[in-house]
């Protein structure tokens, strides 16, 4: 599985890598769209990992893991 | 009191601010309800503010409140089953009698963050500092990000560091040791961000924590030796992962995302997370997003299910779920309706309502619910 996931994450490298030809001002219509917003995916994500990181053990990242925390 | 006063602070440099504002100030307001299969729930209530000071210059303030509810223990305190509290939270036993009272805990967290952003200019930065509050912990964390654009905006490269400071101070628990106990964390992050094509972007990137000091739950009990002792970790934790992601905006006016992300550390948990998310719009306003995603991993390299000796392995041992082996999914549905065109007194507000489950491979199941609300004015 793991090796899996690291073929994925390499084919998604790859993908954006070596891609510097540049989208123009003018046709971002798509990539602004609401729907296509990553800084919103990010932000709910952070939300998101205020209880995974109580469930799963790889969240890490921002904060420190467990304690004495209530939520942890 | 140090939260108040920085609250209260924070406040003060917004309004000072205000007078001088450059534009419209943006309020989210969030409440979020999270209830497992153990009875647990946690309600949050969360209020942001946002605040331009001037034309490169941004405040926001973010509170938050979490409300956790936890039913009486099912065991006898000391118990296995009891102590170590078969719940999403950490919770002090006093005594037999309180163990059977429902529990209830409130954590308080404020942000202030000072953002900028020139409107000529690739470069752009931001500083924060972080302050979470319990009876328990006290957790202070202060963050710097700094970003810049290349190729009119299509290539982004953003640095993240973070560095923070936990303290806790235990509750009296029955056999517990209340001695105070502190960790530091520092962490971080790059992230590398590519228009690839006009309905194309992806996103790569990588993040390293470090974390020293004390990491077990003060509460939490192991069974070990046929003695019932409390936990012992290893005092530095070193966490890897690497992560990327891919947008696609499709001409039927949605969009698909792609996530992966892969985990290592050195108490040997690794893992591997997927996350896919399919957005469409239905009629003119209404988005709906469908979600799934999948997170495997493998457990520490001192956990066990029941270990022969008191000593654990190497002098370690652990009761914490998260560090054993395990899969989990999570399947998730919402909804976002954005007012624009409506009244102009609603011109740019969006209501958000989630519903996700998510179980995993040792019989745990969570609802979460989520209704969200973000107005600028």
């Amino acid at each position: 599985m793991r090796r899996r996931m690291a073929v994925v994450t390499l084919i998604l490298a790859l993908a954006s890598a070596g891609c510097a030809g540049g989208v123009k001002h003018y046709q971002r219509e798509f990539l602004a769209d609401r729907i296509m917003d990553q800084a919103a995916t990010a932000r709910e994500r952070g939300t998101e990992r205020h209880w995974l990181d109580t469930r799963e053990g790889a969240a890490g990242g921002a904060l420190g893991a467990g304690g004495g925390c209530a939520c942890n | 009191m140090q939260l108040r006063r920085v609250a209260g602070a924070a406040v003060a440099g917004l309004l000072a601010v205000a007078v001088d504002a450059a534009g419209e100030p943006i309020v989210n307001a969030n409440v979020h309800t999270f209830s497992d299969s153990r009875k647990n729930r946690v309600d949050s209530y969360l209020l942001e503010y946002q605040q331009p000071a001037s034309r490169s210059w941004t405040l926001q303030l973010r509170g938050v409140l979490d409300r956790v509810h936890l039913p009486p223990l099912p065991g006898l305190p000391g118990s296995r089953q009891n102590v170590d509290a078969i719940t999403a939270a950490s919770r002090p036993v006093q005594n037999a009698a309180a163990s059977k009272d429902s529990y209830l805990k409130q954590r308080k967290e404020i942000t202030g963050t000072v953002a900028w952003r020139p409107a000529a200019g690739a470069l752009r930065g931001a500083g924060s500092y972080y302050l979470s509050h319990e009876s328990d912990f006290l957790g202070q964390q202060a963050s710097f990000d700094v970003a810049r654009d290349w190729n009119q905006g299509s290539t982004s490269l953003a640095l993240r560091t973070a560095y923070g400071y936990d303290r806790i101070t235990p509750d009296e628990h029955t056999g517990g040791d209340p001695a105070a106990k502190s960790r530091n964390t520092a962490d971080l992050t790059l992230t590398c961000t590519q228009s690839l094509t006009p309905c194309l972007q992806a996103q790569i990137g990588a993040e390293v924590t470090s974390i020293r000091g004390f990491q077990n739950n003060p509460y939490r009990r192991v069974f070990a030796g046929g003695d019932i002792l409390p936990e012992h970790h290893p005092e530095d934790r070193l966490r890897r992962a690497v992560f990327a992601q891919l947008d696609r905006y499709f001409t039927t006016r949605s969009s698909v995302s792609l996530n992966a992300r892969w985990y290592g550390d050195d108490w040997g948990v690794q893992a591997g997370t997927f996350d896919t998310r399919f957005n469409q719009y239905v009629g003119e306003r209404f988005i709906v997003r469908y979600r799934y995603r999948y997170h495997t991993q493998s457990g520490a390299w001192f956990y066990r299910d029941l270990y022969d000796v008191g000593d654990g392995v190497d002098g370690y041992r652990t009761a914490d779920y998260k560090l054993r082996r395990f899969d989990s999914n999570l399947f998730g549905v919402k909804v976002s309706v954005p007012f624009e065109g409506t009244y102009p007194w609603l011109d740019g507000m969006v209501l958000d309502v989630k519903y996700e489950r998510y179980f995993d491979s040792r019989s745990f199941a969570a609802n979460v619910l989520e209704a969200g609300c973000s107005w600028p004015f």
